[in-house]
């Protein structure tokens, strides 16, 4: 298609496109999830049905409808449908803790809630309906670019997540954008839909459907498993995968060599992944934006000898201001500043929050605004962008979006804990992890308040670490000074002196990988996983490791679900005696956001 | 480099648009066209106080009006 540029863009809505997708090619596969396919006559048929189910529920333009599914063909089917019923719909991830999906469910007030069969609302009182819901089809209501498509909650520094609300002429917008600078191919692609629908990554891919594009899911169980995931891309021919730099790290053997474009997104690339993809040959780009700007803002080609952001895509005015708002000169750090039709409408219910971070644009339209990202970057003497760091406290761990007050506000309000402070330390290179700190009784970091943090919070936003200080390090006028934090305690307490390593062969061999993965000397029996600082993606290597070694049916949740060593151990000497299963899927959950 | 909108310590005005869109500002900068000033300098949590009690749907109004109120 041709579409226009510069200040008359006006991006085909999606459902128009999916419109002209279904006719020209109503056999094409649309969707494609584990065994399940469904061609665009038939995600046509099924949106349609789902579509006039939630009219007859009252549904329509301008109210939020909550998607609470798996990762199956029919979660295509749900959003799209809450567009085609003029609604926007808002990812509730069932992984996540009742309490915050009961939280944001409240907070973006669905109206109405597609889940599995028998889900309870995450909002008392609101009617649900399964995705295969269906009723005779009726004429949509025309839509107008401004109306709402999505609310994506993103990690709130005052200790409540925010809803930022998107558009549906933002999306066409990103769509049309990747289109014009050739990101998207012009024919139809293969997509591997990688990122958790929780993150914006996952529109880019999604949404793609709507042009005419085969939507593979990659299930929780491919996503970090090298050889299922690998398999997955034999077999549905995926030509375009999105991931982060950390999952990279995962799936680095799997990928080198495919004919697949690498959507490379959700944290900086670090220069020796950039050095790596660009020696390689590889098919890179790196996307840069805040969930505010409707997911990508930057682009830029990975070839070349360092990381950078690229360029804005067009729709979208990117401006590097000091803190008089005025252009800094090339090679001088400022904050980016976005402008364009691509701005959210704000955070949900937060006009507070939505006028200081939503502000009036000085160098644009009349009547404009600008959002500043918090992001820091400068033009490098080459005039490439580079990104500088936060001006504040975010942090991207594995692709997630944190506000590190967020997890200070749940530690604070624990009763055990006087003072928290929370940071992120480096592991080893480029392995960020989560470190709280508390001041109070013993107590402060006990079971009861790793419990707390755990039914309150995604998993994400957990702390690897919690350490209970005398006090607080503090700066010359009283603030907590982040830097003079110690090193996390890595064992917890309860673990000393029953760490000799003793009984069977299998034990110790699991003892091993916990050790190797997780560069600690010594672990024992009584020691949590996680309380040693073992994230996501190191559960999926050990877990992956002992599959492989002994050929047994091991899931991640056997290690995410074990209170220990010894528990863990217990679940693989159980699996050990059931014999090998063939290949047998590996239940993951991996926590990388895409 | 301490950011614009976040001194605790400065003054601040509080600016609408045609879509009755609210934007925290700062008072020592020039309003842009097309915003005009609909609290007039205060510290920044009395700029917020104004905003939160004010500006009750962030969406803009033409739209407000369009969806009929949902």
């Amino acid at each position: 298609m041709t579409a226009p540029t510069g200040a008359d863009r006006r991006p085909v809505d999606l459902l128009a496109r999916f419109a002209r997708a279904v006719r020209t090619a109503p056999g094409r596969p649309a969707v494609r999830a584990g065994g399940t396919e469904l061609t665009f006559a038939e995600l046509d048929r099924r949106t349609a049905g789902l579509a006039a189910a939630l009219h007859a529920h009252g549904i329509g333009r301008g109210d939020r409808v909550g998607v609470q599914l798996p990762r199956t063909a029919d979660l295509v089917v749900a959003l799209l449908a809450v567009w085609r019923a003029g609604a926007a719909y808002v990812p509730l991830d069932p992984a996540y803790p009742p309490a915050r999906l009961a939280l944001m469910a409240e907070d973006a007030r669905i109206a109405l809630l597609i889940g599995a069969d028998g889900a309870a609302p995450p909002r008392p009182g609101v009617p649900v309906l399964g995705p295969d819901a269906a009723a005779a089809p009726r004429p949509a209501a025309e839509p107008d670019p401004r109306d709402p498509a999505y609310v994506i909650y993103t990690s709130g520094s005052t200790g409540v997540p925010k809803g930022v609300e998107l558009t549906r002429g933002g999306v066409a917008d990103l769509v049309a954008g990747l289109e014009e600078r050739g990101v998207y191919r012009a024919g139809p692609s293969v997509v591997g839909w990688n990122a958790s629908m929780s993150f914006d990554a996952s529109v880019q891919q999604w949404a793609r459907v709507c042009r005419g594009d085969t939507v593979v899911l990659i299930g929780d169980e491919q996503r970090a498993d090298p050889a299922a995931l690998a398999a997955v891309l034999d077999a549905t021919g995926v030509t375009d995968l999105d991931l982060t730099p950390s999952h990279w790290e995962l799936l680095r053997e799997t990928l080198t060599g495919r004919q697949v474009r690498l959507f490379m997104g959700g944290e900086p690339v670090p220069e020796r992944t950039w050095r790596e993809l660009a020696d390689g040959g590889a098919d890179a780009v790196n996307l840069y934006g805040p969930t505010e700007c409707t997911v990508d803002a930057t682009v830029a080609a990975i070839t070349g000898p360092r990381p950078h952001l690229g360029d804005p895509l067009p729709g979208v005015r990117l401006r590097l201001l000091d803190d008089g708002l005025r252009p800094v000169p090339d090679g001088v750090t400022g904050e980016l500043y976005l402008a364009g039709p691509r701005l959210a409408h704000g955070y949900l219910h937060r006009p507070g929050l939505t006028a200081a971070c939503f502000v009036a644009d000085p160098d644009g339209p009349a009547g404009g605004r600008m959002y500043r990202t918090g992001d820091r970057a400068r033009r490098g003497a080459d005039g490439l962008l580079e990104f500088a760091g936060r001006v504040d406290r975010q942090v991207k761990v594995l692709g997630h979006r944190i506000e590190l007050g967020e997890i200070e506000s749940v530690l604070a309000r624990r009763p055990e804990v006087t003072a928290a402070a929370v940071t992120v330390r480096e592991a080893a290179p480029g392995d960020l992890r989560i470190a709280a700190y508390v001041t109070g009784p013993a107590a402060a970091g006990g079971p009861a308040v790793l419990a707390a943090l755990r039914a309150q919070l995604p998993a994400h936003l957990v702390p690897h670490t919690l350490t209970v200080l005398d006090g607080l390090p503090l700066t010359p006028n009283g603030k907590t000074d982040y830097a003079a934090l110690p090193a996390p305690a890595v064992a917890a307490p309860a673990a000393a002196g029953s760490g000799a390593p003793q009984g069977d062969a299998l034990q110790e061999r699991v003892a091993q990988e916990w050790r190797t993965v997780l560069g600690v000397a010594s672990v024992a029996q009584t020691d949590n996983f996680l309380s040693l600082g073992g994230h996501s993606l190191a559960a999926l290597r050990v877990v992956h490791k002992l599959r492989r070694t002994l050929d047994i049916d091991l899931q991640l949740r056997h290690l995410l679900d074990a209170d220990d060593l010894a528990g863990f151990t217990r679940a693989v000497r159980e699996r050990t005696q059931a014999g090998p299963v063939g290949r047998p899927a590996l239940v993951a959950r991996d926590r990388t956001a895409r | 480099m301490t950011n614009p909108f976040e001194d605790e310590n400065a003054r601040y005005l509080v600016l609408v648009n045609e879509e009755n869109q609210h934007s925290l500002w700062p008072s020592w900068l020039d309003v842009p066209a097309g915003w005009s000033v609909a609290h007039e300098e205060d510290t920044r949590q009395g700029c917020l106080d104004h905003i939160e009690e004010n500006w009750t749907d962030i969406r803009p109004a033409s739209l407000i009006a369009a969806l009929g109120g949902r």
